[in-house]
């Protein structure tokens, strides 16, 4: 069944993008670990206001024709401070990091305005500002869970959307021995790499990049079952004596690669 | 091909699997949850009747009170035992069945309910005892770490100042909750492999969730406080005229102090409480779907990762 909701957005070349929404539990661990830290500044802020009204006030009315009243001063000054805190930590990160706060990177997700371009300062303030609104009763999360776009009230106005990163095919980071290197080049002579399917192979690579968290018992089994299917596919008769399923894998992979 | 990502999910993907699950077989799995519930309800129930039978009848016959209770007790609490444990298995039959449907969904083998609780009949004094073993297990954990808990204070307390004390109670405190939080995570799903899988004993599906769990405990733990917090919307939506009701009574309490309560207020703030726990309750029907499916979520997130459900999967597609 289909899990995540994805959407497909028509940028203004008229190019198609298509993304995987957030998802309400990204957006909630995000939100936490930003909160986190957000409540951390404004607890900096009202500290250090705590401070100075206590040390201040003191030398202020000692200034020749001093303001009678220093502590609103201070009150209005670091209100003000913190109210561009309160807005700013999401609009400094969302702008700065292209759509992320820390809590954001976290979880892998990131806002973009909904054409697929990043967001501006315009959008990141507009969602800041609305935050109050989804927070009060928590209507943005019930938005979240039930609109069709995943957005919030913030969302909503601000024209943005939340989607997932999608993650680099990187080169797959595991450890391949020499001697499927060799392997590998008798391969490429002796058998028909292309009759492996890209499934086949992405079925390969999954099972060399995540071996090593298997149970044993079920890493035999997916090993056995993943060579007799690639040694069918790739028409070979026998596999070579000596040579393990783990090794076996790892020629067809590296075999399939120089085919590119 | 399927549809659903043939890959482990992190901790948000997750929660969102369980949610939408949760959401679009709604309908589906508060029945189940509703009758879960209720057999919870009617245990109750039948115990009270029971009770109001029984006991008046041997107060009649027996001239003693005592005596008279005392026969009751011999019957009625062997009898209570059995109807507890009776209806507590059907109660959790019913929630694990959320479950094995909820993974029946995310392996693409959907199936009416009717025909995923079929094979689990046989199996509903297993739910029984794995529940009651799991709670065992759990209570000698806290045992233990109490213990070690008064312990390591009444030995420290000998040779510290107050001040350290305080801080080591916090952090012995801390760390204990931390053991613990460990300990029932790793206890957490045993019903979902006993719903889902065949020929398993209740001490293997204990053992099934505790393997599987082995090196992901704190990944579970996580997911179950993002889920916590995504449910918590619904429980402060509930509590809300109970919290309402509690700060009325104590704005209206002060005024009672001079006279005696009006007795439409007082009537007015018992209807706001008991909506309260009414909604609280349907709100408790409305998220132990979304739990079970969680739970399956889980489960199936770690047999991705430890048994490569999703490599297997794959191969019987194409």
């Amino acid at each position: 069944m289909r899990l995540f909701n994805r959407i497909t957005l028509l940028t203004p070349e008229s190019v198609e993008l298509e993304f995987t929404l957030a998802g309400i539990g990204n957006r909630a661990l995000a939100l936490t670990i930003d909160y986190l830290i957000w409540y951390l500044f404004l607890a900096i802020v009202l500290v250090f206001t705590a401070f100075l009204l206590d040390t201040l006030d003191l030398s202020l009315a000692l200034l020749p024709g001093g303001t009678s009243n220093p502590e609103l001063w201070i009150f209005a000054i670091m209100g003000l401070i913190f109210f561009f805190v309160y807005i700013g930590y999401f609009v400094f990160f969302e702008t700065l990091w292209h759509g992320q706060t820390p809590g954001k990177k976290r979880s892998k997700i990131r806002v973009i305005r909904d054409d697929g371009k990043p967001i501006g300062l315009q959008q990141a303030t507009l969602r800041s500002l609305l935050r109050p609104v989804d927070d009060f009763l928590f209507i943005g999360a019930f938005m979240i869970m039930l609109e069709k776009r995943e957005r919030r009230v913030g969302d909503w106005i601000a024209g943005t959307l939340v989607v997932q990163e999608e993650e680099a095919v990187t080169a797959a980071e595991f450890l391949v021995s020499d001697t499927a290197r060799d392997l590998a080049d008798r391969l490429w002579q002796a058998a028909d790499l292309s009759g492996l399917s890209p499934d086949d192979f992405a079925a390969i690579r999954e099972y060399l990049r995540r071996r090593s968290t298997l149970f044993p018992d079920a890493k035999k089994q997916i090993a056995r079952q993943l060579t007799q299917k690639a040694k069918s596919a790739i028409a070979l008769e026998r596999i070579p004596k000596g040579v393990t399923a783990d090794r076996f894998l790892e020629a067809v992979y590296l075999a399939y690669q120089k085919r590119e | 091909m399927a549809q659903t990502p043939l890959q482990p999910l992190s901790v948000g993907n997750v929660v969102s699997a369980a949610f939408r699950l949760y959401r679009d077989r709604l309908k589906t799995y508060v029945g189940v949850a509703i009758r879960a519930t209720l057999w919870s309800l009617f245990a109750v129930v039948l115990i009270g009747v029971l009770c109001a039978i029984v006991i008046p009848i041997f107060l009649n016959v027996f001239e003693t009170q005592s005596a008279a209770f005392a026969i009751s007790a011999l019957i009625l609490i062997p009898l209570g035992l059995f109807i507890l444990f009776y209806c507590g298995a059907k109660s959790l039959l019913n929630l694990a069945l959320i479950s094995k449907l909820a993974f029946g969904m995310l392996i693409d083998r959907p199936e009416s309910s009717k025909e995923a609780r079929k094979p689990l009949q046989s199996k509903l004094w297993r739910f029984f005892f794995v529940n009651f073993l799991v709670t065992i297990l759990l209570f000698i954990a806290n045992l233990s770490l109490s213990l070690v808990q008064s312990a390591l204070l009444g030995v420290f307390q000998l040779f510290l100042s107050e001040l350290m004390l305080g801080i080591f109670t916090l952090l012995v405190a801390i760390a204990s909750m931390v053991a613990y939080s460990y300990v029932s995570s790793r206890l957490l799903i045993p019903e979902v492999p006993l719903a889902v899988e065949d020929n398993l004993g209740v001490t293997n599906a204990i053992g099934r969730s505790w393997d599987l769990s082995k090196g992901f405990a704190w990944r579970i733990l996580g997911i179950f406080l993002v889920a916590f917090l995504i449910s918590l919307p619904l429980y402060v939506i509930a509590a809300l005229p109970f919290i309402l009701s509690a700060l009325r009574f104590v704005s209206e309490a002060s005024s009672w102090a001079s006279g005696t309560p009006s007795p439409t207020i007082l009537l007015n703030i018992l209807t706001t409480f008991g909506t309260s726990l009414l909604l609280l309750f349907a709100m408790n029907i409305f998220l132990l779907p979304f739990w079970q499916a969680l739970k399956a979520v889980v489960y199936y997130d770690l047999r991705i990762r430890k048994e490569g459900l999703d490599l297997q999967l794959r191969d019987s597609q194409i």
